[in-house]
Protein backbone atom coordinates (compact mmCIF):
# COMPACT_ATOMS: atom_id res chain seq x y z
CA UNK A 1 0.00 0.00 0.00
CA UNK A 2 1.53 3.71 -1.22
CA UNK A 3 1.75 6.58 1.32
CA UNK A 4 0.35 8.64 -0.93
CA UNK A 5 -3.88 8.65 -1.96
CA UNK A 6 -4.07 6.78 -5.39
CA UNK A 7 -5.78 8.54 -8.27
CA UNK A 8 -6.31 7.01 -11.51
CA UNK A 9 -8.10 7.39 -14.48
CA UNK A 10 -9.87 4.59 -16.35
CA UNK A 11 -12.79 3.77 -19.23
CA UNK A 12 -15.39 1.70 -18.96
CA UNK A 13 -14.19 -1.48 -20.55
CA UNK A 14 -12.07 -1.67 -17.65
CA UNK A 15 -13.17 0.01 -14.47
CA UNK A 16 -14.52 -3.17 -13.22
CA UNK A 17 -11.31 -5.30 -13.70
CA UNK A 18 -9.32 -2.02 -11.96
CA UNK A 19 -12.02 -1.99 -8.96
CA UNK A 20 -11.45 -5.91 -8.65
CA UNK A 21 -7.77 -5.84 -8.73
CA UNK A 22 -7.83 -3.11 -5.73
CA UNK A 23 -10.22 -5.04 -3.43
CA UNK A 24 -7.24 -8.02 -3.82
CA UNK A 25 -4.33 -6.02 -3.41
CA UNK A 26 -5.90 -3.47 -0.79
CA UNK A 27 -8.11 -5.50 1.25
CA UNK A 28 -6.86 -9.42 -0.08
CA UNK A 29 -10.52 -10.45 -1.41
CA UNK A 30 -11.22 -12.24 -4.65
CA UNK A 31 -14.58 -13.35 -5.00
CA UNK A 32 -16.82 -13.50 -8.63
CA UNK A 33 -19.74 -12.22 -6.08
CA UNK A 34 -17.88 -8.56 -6.29
CA UNK A 35 -17.89 -8.71 -9.65
CA UNK A 36 -21.61 -9.57 -10.21
CA UNK A 37 -21.84 -6.39 -7.61
CA UNK A 38 -20.12 -4.63 -9.54
CA UNK A 39 -21.67 -5.25 -13.11
CA UNK A 40 -24.71 -5.10 -11.28
CA UNK A 41 -24.42 -1.22 -11.46
CA UNK A 42 -22.00 -0.61 -13.88
CA UNK A 43 -23.54 -2.49 -16.70
CA UNK A 44 -26.71 -0.24 -16.51
CA UNK A 45 -24.45 2.43 -17.11
CA UNK A 46 -24.04 4.32 -20.42
CA UNK A 47 -21.13 2.90 -22.62
CA UNK A 48 -18.29 5.82 -23.03
CA UNK A 49 -17.84 6.95 -19.39
CA UNK A 50 -15.15 7.57 -17.98
CA UNK A 51 -13.91 6.74 -14.13
CA UNK A 52 -11.61 7.71 -11.54
CA UNK A 53 -10.51 5.42 -8.86
CA UNK A 54 -9.18 6.93 -5.40
CA UNK A 55 -8.00 5.15 -2.57
CA UNK A 56 -8.17 4.77 0.76
CA UNK A 57 -11.11 7.62 1.06
CA UNK A 58 -12.74 8.01 4.13
CA UNK A 59 -16.43 7.70 3.61
CA UNK A 60 -18.53 9.32 6.58
CA UNK A 61 -20.85 6.67 6.31
CA UNK A 62 -19.46 3.79 6.59
CA UNK A 63 -16.75 4.94 9.10
CA UNK A 64 -19.98 6.02 11.35
CA UNK A 65 -20.77 2.25 10.54
CA UNK A 66 -17.04 0.95 11.20
CA UNK A 67 -16.95 2.58 14.71
CA UNK A 68 -20.70 1.92 15.73
CA UNK A 69 -20.75 -1.66 14.53
CA UNK A 70 -17.61 -3.12 12.94
CA UNK A 71 -14.42 -2.09 14.62
CA UNK A 72 -16.09 -3.94 17.69
CA UNK A 73 -16.03 -7.49 16.30
CA UNK A 74 -13.39 -9.69 16.79
CA UNK A 75 -12.69 -10.36 13.22
CA UNK A 76 -10.64 -8.03 10.95
CA UNK A 77 -12.34 -4.87 9.22
CA UNK A 78 -11.05 -2.20 7.10
CA UNK A 79 -12.49 1.43 7.54
CA UNK A 80 -11.27 2.81 4.37
CA UNK A 81 -13.27 2.44 1.00
CA UNK A 82 -12.59 2.89 -2.49
CA UNK A 83 -14.48 5.96 -4.28
CA UNK A 84 -14.98 6.09 -8.04
CA UNK A 85 -16.22 9.29 -10.03
CA UNK A 86 -18.19 9.30 -13.27
CA UNK A 87 -17.22 11.83 -16.02
CA UNK A 88 -19.23 11.53 -19.76
CA UNK A 89 -16.11 11.87 -21.82
CA UNK A 90 -12.63 11.48 -21.57
CA UNK A 91 -10.07 13.28 -18.99
CA UNK A 92 -6.80 13.28 -18.58
CA UNK A 93 -4.01 13.90 -14.81
CA UNK A 94 -3.58 17.80 -15.73
CA UNK A 95 -7.07 18.17 -15.46
CA UNK A 96 -6.85 18.32 -11.99
CA UNK A 97 -3.96 20.76 -11.94
CA UNK A 98 -4.66 23.10 -14.30
CA UNK A 99 -7.53 25.42 -13.52
CA UNK A 100 -8.38 26.32 -16.85
CA UNK A 101 -9.64 22.74 -17.22
CA UNK A 102 -11.93 22.49 -13.53
CA UNK A 103 -14.66 23.86 -15.63
CA UNK A 104 -14.82 21.41 -18.40
CA UNK A 105 -14.11 18.95 -15.74
CA UNK A 106 -17.94 20.35 -13.59
CA UNK A 107 -19.47 19.77 -17.01
CA UNK A 108 -18.51 16.62 -17.53
CA UNK A 109 -18.87 15.08 -14.01
CA UNK A 110 -21.79 13.08 -13.19
CA UNK A 111 -21.26 11.86 -9.83
CA UNK A 112 -19.32 9.33 -7.26
CA UNK A 113 -19.89 5.63 -6.38
CA UNK A 114 -18.42 4.50 -2.88
CA UNK A 115 -17.37 0.82 -2.54
CA UNK A 116 -16.61 -0.22 1.07
CA UNK A 117 -15.46 -2.94 2.52
CA UNK A 118 -18.75 -4.96 3.52
CA UNK A 119 -18.16 -8.24 1.46
CA UNK A 120 -20.09 -9.16 -0.44
CA UNK A 121 -22.25 -6.49 -0.20
CA UNK A 122 -19.88 -3.81 -1.70
CA UNK A 123 -21.62 -0.98 -3.25
CA UNK A 124 -21.88 2.10 -0.43
CA UNK A 125 -23.70 5.21 -0.72
CA UNK A 126 -23.95 7.33 -4.38
CA UNK A 127 -24.97 10.51 -6.02
CA UNK A 128 -25.25 10.14 -9.73
CA UNK A 129 -27.08 12.09 -12.20
CA UNK A 130 -29.51 10.28 -14.42
CA UNK A 131 -27.32 11.48 -16.98
CA UNK A 132 -25.13 8.06 -16.20
CA UNK A 133 -27.91 6.42 -17.94
CA UNK A 134 -28.62 6.08 -21.73
CA UNK A 135 -31.24 8.31 -22.86
CA UNK A 136 -33.01 9.08 -19.29
CA UNK A 137 -36.92 9.65 -20.07
CA UNK A 138 -37.86 10.21 -16.14
CA UNK A 139 -37.85 13.00 -13.61
CA UNK A 140 -36.90 12.36 -9.94
CA UNK A 141 -36.45 14.78 -6.71
CA UNK A 142 -32.93 15.93 -7.15
CA UNK A 143 -30.59 17.72 -4.84
CA UNK A 144 -26.88 19.51 -5.49
CA UNK A 145 -24.43 17.69 -3.68
CA UNK A 146 -21.03 18.99 -3.28
CA UNK A 147 -17.60 16.93 -3.70
CA UNK A 148 -13.63 17.36 -3.83
CA UNK A 149 -11.74 15.05 -6.42
CA UNK A 150 -8.21 15.01 -6.62
CA UNK A 151 -8.16 18.79 -5.40
CA UNK A 152 -10.91 20.00 -7.78
CA UNK A 153 -14.61 21.11 -6.31
CA UNK A 154 -17.47 19.72 -8.48
CA UNK A 155 -20.89 19.27 -7.99
CA UNK A 156 -23.77 16.87 -9.36
CA UNK A 157 -26.89 16.73 -9.10
CA UNK A 158 -29.04 13.40 -8.29
CA UNK A 159 -30.64 11.38 -5.66
CA UNK A 160 -29.14 9.42 -2.87
CA UNK A 161 -28.62 5.67 -3.21
CA UNK A 162 -27.08 3.47 -0.66
CA UNK A 163 -27.07 -0.55 -1.04
CA UNK A 164 -27.79 -2.14 2.15
CA UNK A 165 -25.14 -4.27 4.08
CA UNK A 166 -27.48 -6.50 5.73
CA UNK A 167 -25.69 -6.22 9.53
CA UNK A 168 -25.18 -2.70 10.55
CA UNK A 169 -28.42 -1.17 8.10
CA UNK A 170 -31.01 -2.88 6.25
CA UNK A 171 -33.44 -1.51 3.85
CA UNK A 172 -35.29 0.04 6.79
CA UNK A 173 -32.38 2.18 7.87
CA UNK A 174 -30.85 2.80 4.41
CA UNK A 175 -34.38 4.36 3.16
CA UNK A 176 -34.25 6.68 5.83
CA UNK A 177 -30.83 7.73 5.45
CA UNK A 178 -31.12 8.70 1.62
CA UNK A 179 -34.68 10.78 2.88
CA UNK A 180 -32.29 13.08 5.23
CA UNK A 181 -29.24 12.92 3.14
CA UNK A 182 -31.56 14.22 0.57
CA UNK A 183 -34.04 16.72 2.53
CA UNK A 184 -30.97 17.49 4.97
CA UNK A 185 -28.80 18.88 1.80
CA UNK A 186 -31.70 19.90 -0.12
CA UNK A 187 -33.74 22.20 2.61
CA UNK A 188 -32.06 24.63 5.43
CA UNK A 189 -35.19 22.59 7.98
CA UNK A 190 -32.99 19.53 8.25
CA UNK A 191 -29.62 17.60 8.39
CA UNK A 192 -28.33 14.97 6.95
CA UNK A 193 -27.77 11.74 9.34
CA UNK A 194 -25.80 8.60 9.89
CA UNK A 195 -27.13 5.41 10.24
CA UNK A 196 -25.73 5.59 14.57
CA UNK A 197 -27.91 9.17 14.86
CA UNK A 198 -30.94 7.02 13.24
CA UNK A 199 -30.57 3.85 15.65
CA UNK A 200 -29.88 6.35 18.77
CA UNK A 201 -33.21 8.07 17.99
CA UNK A 202 -35.21 4.59 17.70
CA UNK A 203 -33.22 3.66 20.89
CA UNK A 204 -35.66 5.35 23.16
CA UNK A 205 -38.11 4.19 21.38
CA UNK A 206 -37.44 0.53 21.14
CA UNK A 207 -37.54 -2.57 23.57
CA UNK A 208 -34.62 -4.76 22.32
CA UNK A 209 -31.01 -3.96 20.41
CA UNK A 210 -31.24 -2.52 17.26
CA UNK A 211 -28.11 -3.52 16.25
CA UNK A 212 -26.74 -6.00 14.26
CA UNK A 213 -30.26 -4.32 12.27
CA UNK A 214 -33.01 -7.00 12.20
CA UNK A 215 -35.33 -4.15 10.42
CA UNK A 216 -37.50 -1.80 11.79
CA UNK A 217 -41.57 -1.45 11.23
CA UNK A 218 -43.21 1.20 9.61
CA UNK A 219 -44.31 2.66 12.99
CA UNK A 220 -40.20 3.26 13.93
CA UNK A 221 -39.38 4.23 10.75
CA UNK A 222 -42.27 6.89 10.82
CA UNK A 223 -41.28 7.86 14.46
CA UNK A 224 -37.84 8.33 13.28
CA UNK A 225 -38.74 11.04 10.56
CA UNK A 226 -41.11 12.99 13.11
CA UNK A 227 -37.92 12.95 15.19
CA UNK A 228 -36.38 14.01 12.33
CA UNK A 229 -38.78 17.38 12.27
CA UNK A 230 -41.31 15.85 9.68
CA UNK A 231 -44.71 15.78 9.88
CA UNK A 232 -45.43 12.20 8.89
CA UNK A 233 -48.70 10.32 7.78
CA UNK A 234 -48.68 6.79 6.89
CA UNK A 235 -51.24 5.38 4.88
CA UNK A 236 -51.72 1.59 4.46
CA UNK A 237 -53.89 -0.31 1.82
CA UNK A 238 -55.42 -3.12 4.02
CA UNK A 239 -58.63 -2.31 5.23
CA UNK A 240 -57.78 1.41 4.66
CA UNK A 241 -56.44 2.90 1.43
CA UNK A 242 -57.11 0.46 -1.17
CA UNK A 243 -58.08 1.43 -3.96
CA UNK A 244 -56.74 4.63 -3.60
CA UNK A 245 -53.22 4.63 -2.79
CA UNK A 246 -51.58 4.24 -5.67
CA UNK A 247 -53.21 7.48 -6.93
CA UNK A 248 -51.49 9.04 -3.39
CA UNK A 249 -48.53 7.91 -4.55
CA UNK A 250 -48.94 9.60 -7.50
CA UNK A 251 -50.12 12.95 -6.47
CA UNK A 252 -46.87 12.99 -3.47
CA UNK A 253 -44.24 11.83 -6.69
CA UNK A 254 -45.76 14.51 -8.84
CA UNK A 255 -45.46 17.16 -5.81
CA UNK A 256 -42.01 16.24 -5.49
CA UNK A 257 -41.54 14.81 -2.26
CA UNK A 258 -39.99 11.17 -1.80
CA UNK A 259 -41.94 8.69 -0.02
CA UNK A 260 -40.95 5.36 1.62
CA UNK A 261 -43.15 2.37 -0.04
CA UNK A 262 -42.90 -0.96 2.36
CA UNK A 263 -43.45 -3.83 0.23
CA UNK A 264 -44.78 -7.20 1.63
CA UNK A 265 -45.93 -10.48 0.26
CA UNK A 266 -46.38 -13.58 3.15
CA UNK A 267 -42.07 -14.20 3.49
CA UNK A 268 -40.59 -10.75 3.51
CA UNK A 269 -41.13 -7.36 3.88
CA UNK A 270 -39.34 -4.35 2.13
CA UNK A 271 -38.36 -1.27 2.01
CA UNK A 272 -37.96 1.15 -0.91
CA UNK A 273 -38.11 5.03 -1.86
CA UNK A 274 -40.00 6.45 -4.70
CA UNK A 275 -38.25 9.27 -5.88
CA UNK A 276 -39.76 9.99 -9.09
CA UNK A 277 -41.47 8.99 -12.58
CA UNK A 278 -41.56 8.25 -16.13
CA UNK A 279 -41.90 11.37 -18.52
CA UNK A 280 -45.44 11.56 -19.74
CA UNK A 281 -44.83 11.14 -23.69
CA UNK A 282 -47.83 11.02 -25.47
CA UNK A 283 -51.24 10.21 -23.18
CA UNK A 284 -53.80 8.41 -24.87
CA UNK A 285 -56.72 10.03 -23.39
CA UNK A 286 -59.20 7.99 -24.72
CA UNK A 287 -57.99 4.68 -22.85
CA UNK A 288 -57.76 6.22 -19.55
CA UNK A 289 -59.50 5.50 -16.31
CA UNK A 290 -61.96 8.26 -15.39
CA UNK A 291 -63.86 9.44 -12.43
CA UNK A 292 -67.32 11.08 -11.63
CA UNK A 293 -67.86 14.50 -10.49
CA UNK A 294 -71.50 16.29 -9.79
CA UNK A 295 -71.19 19.57 -11.42
CA UNK A 296 -74.73 21.41 -10.57
CA UNK A 297 -76.64 18.48 -11.00
CA UNK A 298 -74.78 17.34 -14.27
CA UNK A 299 -72.07 13.87 -13.54
CA UNK A 300 -69.27 14.41 -15.68
CA UNK A 301 -66.16 12.32 -16.35
CA UNK A 302 -62.86 13.39 -15.37
CA UNK A 303 -59.06 12.15 -15.63
CA UNK A 304 -57.03 12.55 -12.64
CA UNK A 305 -53.45 12.83 -13.82
CA UNK A 306 -52.22 10.94 -10.91
CA UNK A 307 -54.76 7.50 -12.28
CA UNK A 308 -52.61 8.05 -16.00
CA UNK A 309 -50.30 4.93 -15.85
CA UNK A 310 -46.76 5.53 -15.89
CA UNK A 311 -43.66 3.81 -14.64
CA UNK A 312 -42.21 4.53 -10.69
CA UNK A 313 -38.42 6.00 -10.33
CA UNK A 314 -37.16 4.10 -7.15
CA UNK A 315 -34.10 4.12 -5.19
CA UNK A 316 -34.06 -0.13 -3.40
CA UNK A 317 -30.87 -1.52 -2.04
CA UNK A 318 -31.08 -4.48 -3.07
CA UNK A 319 -30.75 -3.26 -6.86
CA UNK A 320 -28.78 -0.18 -8.67
CA UNK A 321 -30.15 3.44 -8.29
CA UNK A 322 -33.14 4.85 -10.33
CA UNK A 323 -34.95 1.52 -11.29
CA UNK A 324 -37.82 1.97 -12.58
CA UNK A 325 -41.29 -0.02 -11.41
CA UNK A 326 -44.90 -0.32 -11.72
CA UNK A 327 -46.82 0.34 -8.55
CA UNK A 328 -48.82 -3.14 -9.39
CA UNK A 329 -45.71 -5.27 -9.53
CA UNK A 330 -42.87 -3.18 -7.92
CA UNK A 331 -40.68 -6.46 -7.30
CA UNK A 332 -40.38 -6.67 -11.04
CA UNK A 333 -36.51 -6.31 -11.30
CA UNK A 334 -36.23 -9.63 -8.47
CA UNK A 335 -36.94 -11.94 -11.31
CA UNK A 336 -35.05 -14.55 -11.89
CA UNK A 337 -32.63 -13.10 -9.12
CA UNK A 338 -34.94 -13.64 -5.90
CA UNK A 339 -37.45 -15.74 -5.97
CA UNK A 340 -38.52 -14.50 -2.06
CA UNK A 341 -39.39 -11.15 -3.16
CA UNK A 342 -41.81 -12.46 -6.07
CA UNK A 343 -45.63 -11.16 -5.40
CA UNK A 344 -45.05 -8.36 -2.88
CA UNK A 345 -47.11 -5.92 -3.35
CA UNK A 346 -47.34 -2.14 -1.43
CA UNK A 347 -48.29 -2.79 1.85
CA UNK A 348 -47.83 0.66 2.98
CA UNK A 349 -46.18 4.32 2.51
CA UNK A 350 -44.70 6.84 5.04
CA UNK A 351 -44.76 10.30 3.59
CA UNK A 352 -42.27 12.85 4.93
CA UNK A 353 -44.01 16.07 5.30
CA UNK A 354 -43.15 19.72 6.39
CA UNK A 355 -43.87 19.67 10.09
CA UNK A 356 -46.66 22.45 9.24
CA UNK A 357 -48.28 21.32 6.22
CA UNK A 358 -51.17 19.98 8.31
CA UNK A 359 -53.58 19.00 5.46
CA UNK A 360 -52.41 15.88 3.90
CA UNK A 361 -53.17 14.87 -0.03
CA UNK A 362 -56.95 12.56 -0.06
CA UNK A 363 -58.15 15.43 2.16
CA UNK A 364 -56.95 18.26 0.28
CA UNK A 365 -57.67 16.59 -3.32
CA UNK A 366 -61.14 16.09 -2.02
CA UNK A 367 -61.20 19.93 -0.84
CA UNK A 368 -60.70 20.96 -4.18
CA UNK A 369 -62.93 18.95 -6.09
CA UNK A 370 -65.58 20.41 -3.62
CA UNK A 371 -64.60 23.56 -4.09
CA UNK A 372 -64.66 23.27 -7.99
CA UNK A 373 -68.07 21.81 -7.40
CA UNK A 374 -69.69 25.04 -5.33
CA UNK A 375 -72.36 26.37 -7.29
CA UNK A 376 -70.33 30.25 -6.15
CA UNK A 377 -66.94 29.52 -6.10
CA UNK A 378 -66.93 26.56 -9.05
CA UNK A 379 -67.08 26.00 -12.43
CA UNK A 380 -68.94 23.90 -15.32
CA UNK A 381 -66.28 22.26 -16.59
CA UNK A 382 -66.60 19.86 -19.76
CA UNK A 383 -66.86 16.27 -19.88
CA UNK A 384 -63.15 14.64 -19.74
CA UNK A 385 -61.03 17.58 -17.78
CA UNK A 386 -58.45 16.11 -16.73
CA UNK A 387 -57.62 17.41 -13.19
CA UNK A 388 -54.08 17.72 -11.82
CA UNK A 389 -53.03 17.94 -8.61
CA UNK A 390 -49.56 18.59 -6.03
CA UNK A 391 -47.63 20.01 -2.86
CA UNK A 392 -45.20 23.01 -3.85
CA UNK A 393 -43.91 25.56 -1.62
CA UNK A 394 -45.52 29.40 -2.64
CA UNK A 395 -42.29 30.59 -3.16
CA UNK A 396 -41.50 27.82 -6.45
CA UNK A 397 -45.23 28.65 -7.05
CA UNK A 398 -44.63 32.51 -7.24
CA UNK A 399 -41.67 32.04 -9.03
CA UNK A 400 -43.23 29.99 -11.93
CA UNK A 401 -46.08 32.53 -12.03
CA UNK A 402 -43.51 35.07 -12.72
CA UNK A 403 -41.53 33.43 -15.47
CA UNK A 404 -45.27 32.95 -17.50
CA UNK A 405 -45.13 35.57 -20.48
CA UNK A 406 -48.28 35.31 -21.93
CA UNK A 407 -50.42 35.06 -18.42
CA UNK A 408 -52.87 38.19 -18.17
CA UNK A 409 -50.36 40.89 -16.16
CA UNK A 410 -53.12 41.80 -13.49
CA UNK A 411 -53.93 37.92 -12.90
CA UNK A 412 -50.07 37.24 -12.70
CA UNK A 413 -50.09 40.28 -9.88
CA UNK A 414 -52.73 39.00 -8.26
CA UNK A 415 -51.36 35.65 -7.66
CA UNK A 416 -47.53 36.76 -6.81
CA UNK A 417 -49.10 39.72 -4.17
CA UNK A 418 -51.47 36.76 -2.44
CA UNK A 419 -50.43 36.46 0.82
CA UNK A 420 -49.57 32.26 0.84
CA UNK A 421 -48.28 30.00 3.42
CA UNK A 422 -45.11 27.96 3.01
CA UNK A 423 -47.12 25.10 1.29
CA UNK A 424 -49.83 25.32 -1.30
CA UNK A 425 -51.94 22.93 -2.89
CA UNK A 426 -52.03 23.46 -6.41
CA UNK A 427 -54.97 21.66 -8.87
CA UNK A 428 -54.92 22.60 -12.44
CA UNK A 429 -57.44 21.50 -14.48
CA UNK A 430 -56.96 20.85 -18.29
CA UNK A 431 -59.00 20.19 -21.32
CA UNK A 432 -58.08 16.91 -22.92
CA UNK A 433 -56.83 19.27 -25.95
CA UNK A 434 -54.66 21.55 -23.98
CA UNK A 435 -53.30 19.46 -21.99
CA UNK A 436 -50.78 18.35 -24.63
CA UNK A 437 -50.42 21.96 -25.67
CA UNK A 438 -49.80 22.61 -21.36
CA UNK A 439 -52.05 25.38 -20.73
CA UNK A 440 -54.59 25.69 -17.94
CA UNK A 441 -58.11 26.10 -18.38
CA UNK A 442 -58.50 26.59 -14.30
CA UNK A 443 -56.55 26.34 -11.63
CA UNK A 444 -57.40 26.56 -7.57
CA UNK A 445 -54.60 26.89 -4.76
CA UNK A 446 -55.47 25.98 -1.51
CA UNK A 447 -53.85 26.29 1.97
CA UNK A 448 -51.41 23.34 3.37
CA UNK A 449 -51.53 24.23 6.48
CA UNK A 450 -55.42 24.70 6.89
CA UNK A 451 -57.20 21.26 8.50
CA UNK A 452 -59.59 22.50 10.50
CA UNK A 453 -62.97 20.75 10.42
CA UNK A 454 -65.03 23.34 11.98
CA UNK A 455 -64.22 26.20 9.68
CA UNK A 456 -62.60 24.83 6.49
CA UNK A 457 -60.95 28.56 5.26
CA UNK A 458 -58.23 26.97 2.55
CA UNK A 459 -59.18 28.91 -0.57
CA UNK A 460 -56.44 31.25 -2.15
CA UNK A 461 -57.40 31.43 -5.99
CA UNK A 462 -59.63 30.09 -8.13
CA UNK A 463 -59.31 30.59 -11.59
CA UNK A 464 -61.66 30.10 -14.21
CA UNK A 465 -62.09 30.31 -18.26
CA UNK A 466 -64.78 33.14 -16.88
CA UNK A 467 -63.31 34.93 -14.19
CA UNK A 468 -61.30 34.72 -11.03
CA UNK A 469 -61.83 34.73 -7.84
CA UNK A 470 -59.21 35.35 -4.68
CA UNK A 471 -58.86 35.63 -0.87
CA UNK A 472 -58.32 39.12 -0.32
CA UNK A 473 -57.67 39.89 3.55
CA UNK A 474 -59.97 38.08 5.39
CA UNK A 475 -62.50 38.47 2.40
CA UNK A 476 -62.98 37.32 -1.39
CA UNK A 477 -62.64 39.37 -4.27
CA UNK A 478 -63.61 39.07 -7.91
CA UNK A 479 -61.26 39.08 -10.62
CA UNK A 480 -63.16 39.81 -13.53
CA UNK A 481 -61.11 38.34 -16.21
CA UNK A 482 -60.86 34.91 -17.83
CA UNK A 483 -58.02 32.15 -16.30
CA UNK A 484 -56.11 31.73 -19.43
CA UNK A 485 -52.13 31.07 -20.95
CA UNK A 486 -51.35 29.53 -17.76
CA UNK A 487 -48.66 26.88 -18.28
CA UNK A 488 -48.12 24.02 -16.17
CA UNK A 489 -45.95 24.29 -13.05
CA UNK A 490 -43.21 21.66 -13.54
CA UNK A 491 -40.72 22.43 -10.66
CA UNK A 492 -41.41 19.71 -8.42
CA UNK A 493 -39.18 17.07 -10.13
CA UNK A 494 -36.20 17.36 -12.60
CA UNK B 1 -60.69 47.14 2.53
CA UNK B 2 -64.11 47.75 3.19
CA UNK B 3 -65.55 47.78 6.31
CA UNK B 4 -69.08 46.81 5.86
CA UNK B 5 -70.58 43.96 7.58
CA UNK B 6 -73.04 42.70 4.88
CA UNK B 7 -72.35 43.38 0.93
CA UNK B 8 -75.68 42.51 -1.76
CA UNK B 9 -74.45 44.48 -4.22
CA UNK B 10 -70.76 45.01 -5.75
CA UNK B 11 -68.84 46.17 -2.87
CA UNK B 12 -64.83 47.01 -4.22
CA UNK B 13 -61.82 47.47 -1.60
CA UNK B 14 -59.66 50.36 -2.07
CA UNK B 15 -57.44 48.43 -5.03
CA UNK B 16 -61.16 48.80 -6.69
CA UNK B 17 -61.82 44.71 -6.33
CA UNK B 18 -65.48 43.83 -6.64
CA UNK B 19 -66.01 41.90 -3.46
CA UNK B 20 -67.62 38.89 -2.92
CA UNK B 21 -70.77 39.62 -1.07
CA UNK B 22 -70.35 37.73 2.31
CA UNK B 23 -73.45 35.92 2.42
CA UNK B 24 -72.11 34.42 -0.52
CA UNK B 25 -68.89 33.60 1.36
CA UNK B 26 -70.40 32.29 4.75
CA UNK B 27 -72.64 29.95 2.70
CA UNK B 28 -70.05 28.60 0.78
CA UNK B 29 -67.73 28.02 3.79
CA UNK B 30 -70.51 26.08 5.53
CA UNK B 31 -71.49 24.29 1.88
CA UNK B 32 -67.33 23.01 1.83
CA UNK B 33 -67.21 21.95 6.04
CA UNK B 34 -70.29 20.15 5.30
CA UNK B 35 -69.20 18.32 2.66
CA UNK B 36 -65.72 17.35 4.20
CA UNK B 37 -67.27 16.31 7.61
CA UNK B 38 -67.35 12.52 5.79
CA UNK B 39 -64.55 13.29 4.54
CA UNK B 40 -62.89 14.01 7.79
CA UNK B 41 -64.62 10.88 9.38
CA UNK B 42 -63.47 8.56 6.61
CA UNK B 43 -60.10 10.18 6.34
CA UNK B 44 -59.31 9.52 10.62
CA UNK B 45 -60.47 5.60 10.30
CA UNK B 46 -58.29 5.29 7.68
CA UNK B 47 -55.31 7.03 9.47
CA UNK B 48 -56.31 4.67 12.56
CA UNK B 49 -56.05 1.60 10.76
CA UNK B 50 -53.26 2.51 8.73
CA UNK B 51 -50.70 3.15 11.34
CA UNK B 52 -52.08 -0.35 13.28
CA UNK B 53 -51.17 -2.40 9.92
CA UNK B 54 -47.72 -0.44 9.73
CA UNK B 55 -47.27 -2.06 13.23
CA UNK B 56 -47.12 -5.25 12.35
CA UNK B 57 -45.05 -5.06 9.21
CA UNK B 58 -40.89 -5.32 9.91
CA UNK B 59 -39.02 -3.82 6.79
CA UNK B 60 -35.74 -6.25 6.67
CA UNK B 61 -35.55 -7.81 3.48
Amino acid sequence: MSDLIHFSIEDSNEIIEKILEFIETEYGKADPEYENALACLFDELKDDLYFTIEYPYVDKVYRDSYYTYFASKHSEYFRDCIRVCVFSSSIEDIYFRDEKYFEDLQKLFLGYIIIRPTFPKILGRSLLNKDVFENPEFVTCQYKGNVMVNGVKLSVKGFPHCSQDSESISCAETTIWGLMEYFGNRYADYRPTLPSTILHVLNKYSKQRLLPSNGLTVNQISFALKEFCFGTFIYSVEDAYENELENIIGVYTESGIPIIAALANEEIAHAILIIGHTNDGDIDFDIQTTKKLNLNGKEIDYIDYSDIPKKFVVQDDNLPPYQLISLDNPVEHYEGKDETFLGSTIASIVVPLYKKIYLEADKAKKLVLNIVKDVDFGFQFDNYFVFRFYLTSSRSYKAHIAKLPKLDAEIKDVLISSKMPKFIWCGEFYTRENYVGNEMAGLIVIDATEASENKLDALIFAGYPNSCIFKLGKEFAYLRKPFQLCTRFQNNLA
Amino acid sequence: MTQENSSKSNKTNQKGYDLVPRDKVSAFTQRLTNSMKEVDRDFQKKQKTSTDKASQIILNA
